[in-house]
Formats: C-alpha cells, sequence, structure tokens
C-alpha cells in the first residue's frame, strides 16, 4: 500500500508537471490535469495493475485518456509512474517535434500509451473494444492468463459526440463488466458551461443503457477508489461519475460565461491557475515530491507480474499458439 | 498473446482456396466471406462482425456470436454502429490478441471514417470488407451506389485499398489484406457475380505488384486498358474487340493503387505504357485517375451520382450536346500519341455487361481519336439503368 501522505501529494505533482510543461510549450490543455489528477492517483496507485518494467505486459490493465486534448496529466502520471520512455526530457519536450509527449498522445505501448486519442469519443469507443478483446481472450486462455480491466477517463465532450452514444449502447448490451470509465462530470466544454448545448441526464442515459453508474469526489482519492473499488464487483460496465469543482481555470468576478484556460495567458504572466495564488516555494516543494513518488512508484506490481509470468510458463501449450495481428 | 505474428499455415490455405476458386464465377463479396470462413480456421485470433448486415455480408460463416452470455464467440454483431464498430476495432487491434475484420456496405464506412483516420494513423491492422461497391448493386438508388469512395479511401495516407476482380483476386487481395501488419486495408468488392478473368490455379500472388498486364497485346500494344474489380471483365471484352478490328489491346487488372505506386519504375513504365493510349474503366469518379492515365487519357466511369431507378436504355446518337442526367456513363476520348503515325481510328468502347445483368448495360461507344486533336464529345455516349 502506498504511502498515504506522498500519494495524497501526487496530484500536486501531476498538476505542477503539467502546468511546467504547458509553459514551455506555450500551448496545451490544463484542464484535465487540473481537474482529474486525483482520479489519475487513486487508478495508478491503488488499483492500475500495469508494469512499467514490461510496459507490453499482455495481462496489464488497459488505460485510455479518451480526452486526448489532457494529454498532459496522461504523460504526467506515466513519468510519475516510472516507464522509461517518460522521463523528465519527454515533459520539457511537450509538443516538441521528436519527443513522445505529442500534443495529443500518440500510440506508444512501450511508453504506456494505449492508443491514440484527440478527436472526442475516439478513445471511449477504443476502450470497448479492448474490453471486448479481454474477454474473448479470458474465454479462450482461461482467468489465470488474461484477468484484467479497461479503464477510460472521459469528458463531457467525448460523452456527446455520436459514437459515444453507440458504444455505451454496445458496452452495456454486451455487459463488459471489466470496463470501468471514469467521467469527470465538471460540466465544462470548450464554449463554457455544457448547459449551452445540452440539458439530459446523461446519467440516466449510462444506466438506460444498463451501466452501473457510481458517484464519488472526483478530488478525493479515497472516494474515487473505492468507486473503483465497488465498480469493480458488478458485472455491468460502470462510469464512475466524478462530480467536479471548479477548478479548471479562471473565473472573473462577476462576468458573463468564460471560457475554460487552454492556451498561455498574455505574456509577462507568471501562468497557472490565478485562482490558485501558487508561488515559487510550492512550485519546489512539488518538484521534490515528483521525485519521491517516482521512486516509489516503480516496484508496483511487481509481485502481480511475477505471478503472471509463473502461471504462463506452467500453463498448457495451445495447438495454434497465442499471436496477434 | 504478445507482439508477433499470425499463426503458421494461413497463407498456404489462402492459396489453396485461390486455386480451388479458379475459374468459378460468384459474387465478389460470397467470395471474400468464404475465404474469411476458411482464415477463421486457418487464424483462430480471427474476430469478425458486422453492423446489422451479417445476411448481406456473409461474414459470420460458422462463427458463433460473442455475446453477453458467450464471450468465445468470434462474430459481433455490432447493431447499426459503424463508428462503434471501426473505433472498437481499432480498440482489439490496440489491446493485441485479436486479428478484427469487419464487414459493411461501402456508402457506410462514411459512418465510420474518423476511425478508418485513426486506424491509418495508428498503423493498426484492422481490415473492413466492403460489399455493394459500385452501381451495379441493384435497385436501392443513388444512397446506396458508392461513386466517390475509391477515391476518398485511396486519398488517406496508409490506407491499403484492394479491388479484386474475381474470386481468385480476391484470395490474393486476402493474403494482402492480412499480411498489411502496417496499416489498415480496405478490401472492396461486388456485391454482383464477377466472371473469372483469371482461370489458372497456382503461380505468384499477382496482386502483390498492385497492377499487372492480365492479358497482354496482340502486336505491337497501341492500346492499354487498366480496370479494376467488376470493370476487369468489361475491359477484357472491349479488348477482344479492338484486337478484332486490329488494334493491339492490352488489359492490365489494377486492383490496388498503392502498391502498384510501390514498384520499381521500370515495372509501372512497362504494365501501363505512356506511349499508348490509355484508357480506365471504373464504375466510380475519375478523381485521381489522371496520375495513371494523364489528363488526356480516357476514362469510362461515373461522372455523378448513381441513377434513380431502372430506366429504358438507348444510345444517344446525336453529336450535338447530349442530354445530361445523373448516372450516365460518358467516355472521353483520348489523345493519340505524337509518335503514332496520324489517323483516324475508331476505339470501340465497353460492351455490355457480360454477367447479363440487366440493370446496367454499358453500351460501345465510338470515338474518334485524331492525331494531335482532343475529341471532346462522344459520337454515342452511355447510359446506365437501375
Amino acid at each position: 500500500m502506498p504511502d498515504p501522505a506522498l500519494t495524497a501529494r501526487m496530484a500536486d505533482a501531476i498538476r505542477f508537471l503539467s502546468l511546467d510543461a504547458i509553459e514551455r510549450a506555450t500551448d496545451g490543455h490544463p484542464g484535465a490535469p487540473l481537474g482529474c489528477a486525483e482520479m489519475a492517483v487513486a487508478l495508478f496507485t491503488r488499483h492500475l495493475r500495469c508494469a512499467p518494467q514490461d510496459p507490453l505486459w499482455p495481462d496489464r490493465d488497459r488505460f485510455v485518456l479518451s480526452n486526448g486534448h489532457g494529454s498532459m496529466l496522461l504523460y504526467a502520471v506515466l513519468h510519475l509512474s516510472g516507464y522509461a520512455g517518460m522521463g523528465m526530457d519527454q515533459i520539457r519536450d511537450f509538443r516538441v517535434l521528436g519527443s513522445h509527449t505529442h500534443g495529443h498522445p500518440e500510440i506508444a505501448p512501450e511508453h504506456g500509451i494505449e492508443t491514440t486519442t484527440g478527436p472526442l469519443g475516439q478513445g471511449i469507443a477504443n476502450a470497448v473494444g479492448m474490453a471486448v478483446a479481454e474477454a474473448k481472450l479470458a474465454a479462450e486462455y482461461g482467468r489465470d492468463l488474461v484477468d484484467h480491466h479497461t479503464y477510460c477517463i472521459v469528458g463531457d465532450g467525448c460523452l456527446q459526440e455520436g459514437i459515444a452514444h453507440e458504444v455505451i449502447s454496445l458496452a452495456g448490451h454486451l455487459r463488459l463488466g471489466r470496463l470501468i470509465v471514469l467521467w469527470d462530470d465538471n460540466r465544462i466544454t470548450d464554449d463554457g458551461a455544457t448547459d449551452l448545448s445540452i440539458s439530459e441526464d446523461v446519467r440516466a442515459r449510462f444506466r438506460a443503457a444498463e451501466w452501473q453508474v457510481i458517484d464519488a469526489d472526483g478530488h478525493d482519492v479515497e472516494a474515487v477508489s473505492a468507486a473503483i473499488l465497488l465498480a469493480k464487483g458488478d458485472p455491468a460496465p460502470e462510469p464512475d461519475r466524478l462530480p467536479h469543482g471548479d477548478r479548471e481555470g479562471p473565473a472573473p468576478a462577476g462576468g458573463p460565461a468564460w471560457r475554460p484556460w487552454r492556451t498561455r495567458p498574455a505574456a509577462g504572466s507568471r501562468g497557472g491557475p490565478r485562482g490558485q495564488g501558487l508561488d515559487a516555494s510550492r512550485l519546489h516543494r512539488a518538484r521534490r515530491r515528483r521525485r519521491r513518488v517516482a521512486r516509489r512508484r516503480r516496484g508496483r506490481n511487481r509481485d502481480a507480474y511475477a505471478a503472471w509470468q509463473r502461471r504462463r510458463e506452467t500453463a498448457p501449450a495451445r495447438p495454434a499458439g497465442p499471436s496477434t495481428g | 498473446m504478445t507482439a508477433g505474428d499470425l499463426p503458421d499455415g494461413w497463407r498456404e490455405t489462402l492459396r489453396a482456396a485461390r486455386d480451388r476458386l479458379a475459374g468459378q464465377a460468384k459474387p465478389g463479396i460470397d467470395v471474400a466471406a468464404e475465404l474469411v470462413g476458411e482464415l477463421a480456421g486457418a487464424i483462430p485470433e480471427l474476430f469478425t462482425g458486422a453492423p446489422d448486415l451479417e445476411g448481406p455480408t456473409k461474414h459470420k460463416q460458422a462463427l458463433s456470436a460473442f455475446t453477453a452470455q458467450e464471450r468465445n464467440g468470434r462474430y459481433l454483431h455490432y447493431g447499426i454502429r459503424e463508428h462503434a464498430m471501426g473505433a472498437m476495432m481499432n480498440g482489439m487491434a490496440a489491446h493485441r490478441g485479436l486479428v478484427p475484420v469487419g464487414a459493411t456496405y461501402l456508402v457506410f464506412s462514411d459512418y465510420m471514417r474518423p476511425s478508418l483516420r485513426m486506424a491509418a494513423l495508428m498503423n493498426l491492422p484492422v481490415v473492413t470488407v466492403y460489399s455493394h461497391d459500385s452501381i451495379a448493386i441493384g435497385r436501392n438508388g443513388p444512397t446506396h451506389q458508392p461513386v466517390e469512395f475509391l477515391a476518398s479511401l485511396r486519398a488517406m495516407p496508409n490506407m491499403l485499398v484492394l479491388r479484386p476482380a474475381d474470386a481468385v483476386e480476391a484470395a490474393e487481395c486476402w493474403e494482402l489484406a492480412l499480411g498489411n501488419r502496417e496499416g489498415p486495408t480496405s478490401l472492396v468488392c461486388a456485391r454482383q457475380e464477377l466472371p473469372p478473368v483469371r482461370r489458372e490455379a497456382g503461380g505468384d500472388n499477382l496482386c502483390a505488384r498492385g497492377a499487372y498486364v492480365i492479358a497482354e497485346a496482340d502486336g505491337e500494344r497501341r492500346v492499354t486498358l487498366i480496370g479494376t474489380g467488376s470493370e476487369v471483365a468489361l475491359a477484357l471484352a472491349a479488348r477482344d474487340i479492338l484486337q478484332g478490328e486490329g488494334v493491339p489491346t492490352a488489359v492490365v487488372s489494377m486492383p490496388s493503387w498503392e502498391l502498384f505506386a510501390r514498384q520499381e519504375d521500370a515495372y509501372r513504365a512497362k504494365t501501363i505504357r505512356k506511349d499508348t493510349v490509355r484508357v480506365a474503366v471504373e464504375a466510380a469518379m475519375r478523381f485521381g485517375w489522371d496520375r495513371w492515365i494523364g489528363e488526356d487519357g480516357g476514362f469510362v466511369g461515373m461522372t455523378g451520382f448513381g441513377p434513380l431507378a431502372r430506366r429504358r436504355i438507348s444510345p444517344v446518337t446525336s453529336a450535338s450536346q447530349p442530354r445530361r442526367w445523373p448516372g450516365r456513363l460518358v467516355c472521353v476520348s483520348s489523345v493519340l500519341n505524337r509518335r503514332s503515325r496520324a489517323r483516324d481510328t475508331n476505339l470501340p468502347g465497353i460492351i455490355a455487361d457480360p454477367t447479363g445483368h440487366n440493370h446496367h448495360r454499358l453500351h460501345v461507344l465510338n470515338v474518334r481519336i485524331d492525331a494531335g486533336a482532343r475529341c471532346r464529345r462522344p459520337e454515342r455516349s452511355i447510359r446506365s439503368g437501375n
């Protein structure tokens, strides 16, 4: 069990890594890193079964960031998890040609990036496909060798695209119980509040498709972790609905509808969410935290990974051996 | 489950099927589906499905369905959700462990276009089989008749587009599709029966070159007819007429532009010879074809959306402006190469559909080819009825 004090600060580490990278690149989307940091911490420290030392471990859990424009969230958490290809040089080279840290994530499973996302809705649909693959392969090879979950973080935008309606419907129909979608319900998209364009009960839409819907405070790591645990116990696919506070961007006093901060503010500003009152000393402490968190994370899941390798070695041979396309 | 190749033996299975199918006339999609059935035995990881088109695409074969209750199925009923199918196949391919194949109508690729692009971007080996690939689909009308889809799929980087001419080419194209591990493949099939254009078993995979001379000219070649898919048979029939009139004509079957473009210059130059009159035949828009036939090349194909219903067919003999309506196939004449001797030549066009379908008859078109002149107006135009 990771040090609670340390993981509690991991969210700040994710935020600062992301803000630093976006500031340096002078472009990027800080919304998801700022808003979904605790969700990522809960996933990666409590639940996601992956092996950074063997990123292509076939029985790893899959994680998809469907709102791929929030790519720094993914890169930050992969960096902190110790993926060799996601070192600090990659964070510094966010959005630089030639780096692995593209503006939107591009498929590179060896670096922990399971699929390319960017166009909203593609990621959650890929995740449904991954869950189908897991279920089919488990039936073929047995739960000793195939037993993992597919996690997906989505935003409001992903859920509006038509493809999301299609796959939510199909995933419920197929009862893909190992698919867990974490929905950052912050009611914000690019134009502003979502009620500019949508007023339906999205939770009801999930329930209508026979999903289990669990609410949790998205900024409480333990609450998110408990929700995921609850989700794992149910055979229906689950979106964890995570009510989300106003952490995304500046809220001008008394102003009209505002736009979430995406690109760099005017030259000369220090960057950072203006509502947070961050200062240089906090920045420095966050950097030290990042290094400590990274060292602790690299040892995760070693036991599970080793046990799986042993099971694989002793598994009976198949007439046509396992292979992929 | 780990990164690797397809299991051994699948190519041999396909080659054996190809040789067995040589000389048989079958609907294009039926052949593709039959081969899926054989491949499912050779490749246990093959996982297919269709968006509520199990009947027309026939890709379920003997496979059982993957459902909430039965996880060992290998066919997924996606429902009328093409986009879900496309993106889920991408997820399966990214996950590894399955070889995903999907089947739908060519016109409905539009519903899954973003996921096709993502597959190409991600270099995912996803195969989508398309049926009902032209105006020859029958009487469902222009909403179901693709005319611009081949051009648009060919326009997509890293998308391998294959359009086999008969059962033998279908087997060869399946081999190319599954052998393509670097990106997605579109396998474009006809709904209607395709007369065999390759009758002999054995030999290399000729489709692997992208285009090849399926019938060489008898004499010093003066005309190169290039056909794809269901139109190769028409080109061969036209060749017979031209040879009979003393015009040595070669026919090139061109199942894949991308593969042909990768061939060495010498092969391409001798296959589609620029010193001959080049005419392409494809029941689709001309867009993109000038790359292979030149701006002055001849093209027998579509100029708009397909026709709405069956019409009585009669040739237009007036040399004045022909009446225009959607679905009329027009043949644009070609300028004879300047190096040839200047003389008038009648170039008979494509004769009536040899499959005997009443839906589409492509009448003979006489076109004047004057040395150094461009004939803009055909003497007779072709109509297609639906």
